[in-house]
């Protein structure tokens, strides 16, 4: 019987092309979406969860309280944190402090190459599983003149030979020698890193980690076996204010395998925010998107229903059972389901590689992977459920006699059904249509903002690691000879993407108890005129002035929180040192628009980290070349590096830009589900209503009449879909906005266009079929009756 | 066999309620060969449904083979039909995605018959009905004689003890007519009973009784030959 009904199926399948192109190429855009969402999800959800040890692994994070009710949560702790643990923390086996990633250049006698990497403790390889090639994991960090270096790294600087025992050589620092040679890091770990250098030999060179009243380094702790995180969580929680080692801060853990996915705190608590979040959004989509691809196989399986009576009637007096019908339907589902599934695999394979791109992954799929296996078989299994079920046991509820009679009927409630399923998908389409169009109108809010300085003309040239720090004065006179230089100064950090923060600042009038957090940016002279920044009051840092090497700038967040109006001439104190306020500049934006503006101070620092230039923007690559060669007459030995402001910035909204793509693809999807729908429910609307429409015809009935009988029913779905999705688009994209501090009005207009889109495309998708028939002579109708 | 006590239909729909069959009372006994006539509209068609076991009496008693079948679920029905029962139409309802082969095959998909049994009952019958030849076409590549013969073919092939025939001559010409009329001549004389609905006079007269309704009533029952 199975393979009878599976030979019915295929034959039925070939016999009416059109109504199986359209049930099939339906559910395989509603598979390859779920394809390409779900292998994007498996990956989010590989993310740093590679380590051995993961699950007693985690990163120390500091609550941070301010006496304004802020608490901050931050992953940088003071140096001194990891001793304390190990010491008084019998639950914890090892920690481990970390930098963040460090650029450095490096040679040997053949060959250079500038490399990211960190400074970890030597326990770092014992602890996370960053396997090592070569090199023994127990002592390969133990001597602070090793290094262990990516297994890329060593086939660049030593490609013919081994590089364990080699001598690498750091611009500006000592020579190294090549402990060990670790694998390339995989793509699905968020600490990315291509060498690894002794913390002993940072913490030698940076004094500041030797005390509490300073955060910097990352500290991991790997707990002992069978313990309770809760209990050490708890535990944890006062350690750091003990001893008088820091004032209104606690502790908690995070599992290291949550870092990438939960990653939003506020107020010292998860917020429920972050990575998770966008993979819990896409994951909807995905499945409404095969959802409604379901719909459409449902409503045009009912739609015809009538069709299959007569059949379903037949074989029920011949002596079928219920039972039987349903099964034969269901494996018209299933196979139907196979084929789609088969296409949608195909589409998947050949769209991965844009997907990709356009998603900045690293997505592989691999047939033999089990997860693939289970994921397509759940995949299968939830379209042969949703779509095949309810037509299965509606068509074989059919009674033999109305089907013999030929008195079949469509039951009002199955008219009902369909157009509630129809209005469903156009539901779905609008709000998705909708909420695309929101997200980008906020991209582009992001991306056209005045953020207070001027970052189109803005270059950041790095100079960290050269040994040109101490011969910037002289560098900054050279390239003012560049035509195209319009004014050059220097900062600690790049201006829109400030890390650095500072508290214990106080000022006349303060009350005692309280205590802020001020970011702060280490400056160089003529700042304000190189960045563009706006002064409201006062003036700019300026060699004129001597004195403001120890003299501050401040914006306009800090003077209210200081409550000064006038702060000019007035003074801050860092601890007990005084510093003079010379100017307020505007506010401007440090990060992100998803974060408010804090209260900044600018200071004249001679750590340089990085050459502000601002430039011409006409004739740019010459100005490019001169930069380079007026570097390389100080430095020829290491690349030239630059990065414009706003190509920095546009880096923040990397996860909107790719949320705005595959918003615009499962939007494109949805309506083209819908239009296959319409497209099918209408070529059997006129199936069915030939002979009506023969005799309207001959009674007189013109063209535009007859089409209007098919757009009228359209029209009316569109129009509630519209009602009924404009609040729902409304509220979700209202919620997704909540994430930006500086975000856009959402437009009412956007509805109704939305609405009158999918109108048109609707519109379109009948008109020609329904043109058709309103051609068609009635006499062909009528003889065919 | 079959036996009715006041048999009744009645349909309703939300202004209209139609009797289709009203008391009516007929016994039709092993190996006869009963037509049913009467004009469009005097309920033959619903007898033969509900004696068919295709619908259920709104009252009275309907007994098959002694026992009362008019009221059972429809699975239960089902059951009986197909393994008692054999159906021709006058439009013949054949599926139009299985082979003549198929076509006659599937009744013993139901009764579960294996298949080299199925192969071979199916090949006997196709040969009796001299449609061998076609058994590898569709439906629609047959003519409307071919097609018949198939749709009795399929009405046999599970040795029903009865067989309905709802004007099984209605769509075809007098020669195929008369060959189909044939084929159930034989089959009866064979032993299976056979219960015909027909208008035509000439058809009606190959059976052994004639049964005239009239408004839902049987009017008159005439014997056309004595049944020996």
């Amino acid at each position: 019987m199975f393979l009878n009904d599976i030979k019915v199926s295929w034959r039925k399948l070939w016999l009416d092309k059109t109504t199986s192109s359209i049930h099939i190429s339906s559910l395989a855009i509603g598979i390859v979406s779920c394809l390409l969402i779900f292998s994007w999800i498996m990956q989010q959800f590989q993310y740093d969860r590679f380590h051995e040890k993961q699950d007693r692994l985690f990163q120390v994070w500091e609550n941070q309280y301010y006496s304004d009710g802020t608490i901050l949560s931050v992953t940088a702790t003071p140096g001194p944190l990891k001793k304390v643990l190990e010491e008084e923390m019998p639950d914890i086996s090892k920690a481990v402090r970390t930098t963040w990633s460090i650029k450095k250049e490096f040679r040997n006698e053949q060959f250079t190459a500038t490399e990211s990497g960190i400074y970890a403790d030597e326990d770092f390889f014992q602890v996370f599983t960053f396997p090592l090639l070569e090199g023994d994991p127990i002592s390969v960090l133990q001597q602070p003149e090793h290094i262990v270096i990516s297994q890329r790294m060593a086939d660049q600087l030593f490609p013919d030979e081994s590089a364990i025992g080699q001598s690498l050589e750091i611009i500006n620092e000592q020579p190294f020698t090549v402990a060990g040679v670790m694998e390339n890091i995989t793509s699905v770990s968020t600490l990315q890193f291509d060498y690894v250098l002794p913390f002993k030999k940072f913490e030698s060179e940076n004094d500041w980690l030797l005390g509490w009243q300073n955060n910097g380094p990352n500290t991991w702790v790997l707990l002992k076996k069978e313990v309770d995180s809760k209990d050490v969580q708890n535990k944890l929680a006062s350690l750091i204010k003990k001893d008088s080692r820091q004032k209104n801060t606690e502790l908690f853990l995070q599992p290291v395998k949550d870092r990438y996915l939960y990653t939003d705190y506020e107020n010292g608590q998860y917020a429920g925010g972050g990575r998770i979040e966008k993979v819990k959004l896409f994951g909807l989509i995905a499945l409404l998107i095969l959802l409604v691809s379901c719909v459409n196989f449902i409503s045009l399986t009912t739609a015809r229903a009538s069709k299959r009576a007569k059949e379903v009637g037949i074989r029920k007096v011949i002596g079928a059972s219920r039972k039987a019908i349903a099964g034969q339907f269901f494996i018209e589902a299933m196979l139907i389901s196979f084929f789609a599934l088969s296409i949608g695999v195909s589409l998947f394979i050949i769209f991965l590689p844009y997907f990709n791109e356009a998603t900045n992954s690293s997505i592989v799929f691999s047939f033999l992977s089990k997860e693939v296996g289970v994921g397509l078989f759940g995949i299968f299994l939830f379209t042969l459920l949703v779509a095949g079920s309810y037509p299965s046991m509606l068509l074989s509820s059919f009674s033999p006699l109305a089907a013999i009679a030929d008195r079949f009927q469509q039951q009002v409630g199955q008219r009902w059904l369909r157009n509630i399923l129809v209005v469903g998908q156009f539901t779905v389409a609008m709000v998705l249509m909708a909420g695309t169009w929101i997200v980008l109108q906020q991209i582009q809010f992001m991306q056209q903002k005045e953020l207070g300085f001027n970052q189109q003309q803005l270059l950041y040239i790095p100079i960290n690691s050269t040994g040109l720090a101490k011969k910037y004065n002289v560098l900054k006179e050279d390239l003012l000879k560049i035509p195209a230089v319009q004014s050059v100064s220097s900062c600690n950090q790049k201006l829109n993407d400030i890390r650095y923060s500072t508290s214990g600042i106080s000022w006349e009038g303060m009350p005692v108890e309280e205590d802020h957090l001020f970011t702060t940016i280490g400056a160089n002279f003529d700042f304000v005129n190189t960045t563009g920044l706006v002064l409201k009051s006062g003036r700019d840092f300026s060699v004129e002035h001597r004195a403001d090497s120890m003299n501050v700038l401040i914006n306009e967040a800090a003077a209210k929180l200081m409550k000064m109006e006038n702060p000019v001439g007035k003074s801050v104190y860092f601890g007990e040192e005084p510093a003079q306020i010379i100017g307020c500049v505007k506010d401007f934006h440090m990060y992100s628009l998803k974060y408010e503006i804090t209260p900044a101070i600018l200071y004249v620092d001679s750590d340089l980290s990085y050459v502000y230039v601002q430039v011409a923007t006409d004739n740019l690559p010459n100005t490019l070349t001169s930069l380079e060669q007026t570097f390389n007459n100080y430095e020829s030995t290491i690349p030239f590096e630059y990065q414009f402001a706003d190509e920095h910035y546009s880096q923040y909204y990397q996860t909107e830009k790719m949320t705005s793509k595959l918003a615009i693809l499962f939007s494109i999807l949805a309506l083209l589900l819908c239009g296959l729908g319409v497209l099918g429910l209408t070529i059997f609307s006129l199936e069915r209503r030939i002979k009506e429409i023969g005799i309207r015809k001959v009674l007189g009935a013109s063209t535009r009449q007859i089409v209007q009988l098919f757009l009228k029913n359209i029209l009316q779905m569109v129009g509630l879909a519209f009602i009924i999705g404009t609040p729902i688009a409304y509220y979700f994209s209202q919620q997704w906005l909540q994430d930006f501090a500086y975000r856009i009005e959402v437009s009412w207009w956007i509805f109704p266009i939305v609405g009158i889109i999918v109108m048109i495309f609707a519109l379109l998708t009948i008109l020609i079929q329904s043109l058709k028939a309103a051609f068609a002579s009635p006499i062909g109708a009528l003889r065919k009756e | 066999m079959i036996k009715t006590v006041n048999l009744t239909k009645v349909y309703r729909s939300d202004e209209v309620e139609t009797t289709a069959l009203n008391e009516v009372n007929i016994e039709i006994k092993e190996g006869e060969f009963v037509s049913v006539m009467g004009p469009s509209g005097c309920g033959k068609s619903t007898l033969l449904n509900v004696l068919g076991m295709i619908d259920s009496p709104t009252a009275g008693d309907y007994l098959f083979n002694d026992k009362e079948v008019g009221h059972l679920s429809e699975s239960k029905r089902s059951d009986v039909r197909k393994h008692n029962l054999g159906f021709v139409f006058q439009s013949f309802n054949l599926i139009d995605e299985l082979t003549v082969f198929e076509n006659v095959e599937l009744p013993m998909l139901y009764t579960k018959v294996p298949s080299a049994e199925r192969k071979t009952r199916v090949n006997e019958l196709l040969e009796g009905m001299n449609i061998m030849h076609r058994r590898n076409h569709f439906p629609q590549q047959l003519s409307g004689g071919q097609q018949q013969r198939v749709a009795v073919a399929r009405a046999i092939v599970n040795k029903p003890r009865l067989i309905l025939a709802d004007e099984p001559t209605g769509n075809l010409d007098s020669s195929n007519g008369d060959e189909v009329m044939k084929i159930l001549s034989e089959l009866n004389a064979g032993g299976t009973t056979i219960l015909m609905v027909t208008h035509s006079q000439y058809c009606a007269e190959f059976g052994n009784r004639i049964i005239r309704m009239l408004d839902g009533k049987v009017v008159v029952e005439n014997v056309v030959r004595q049944y020996l």
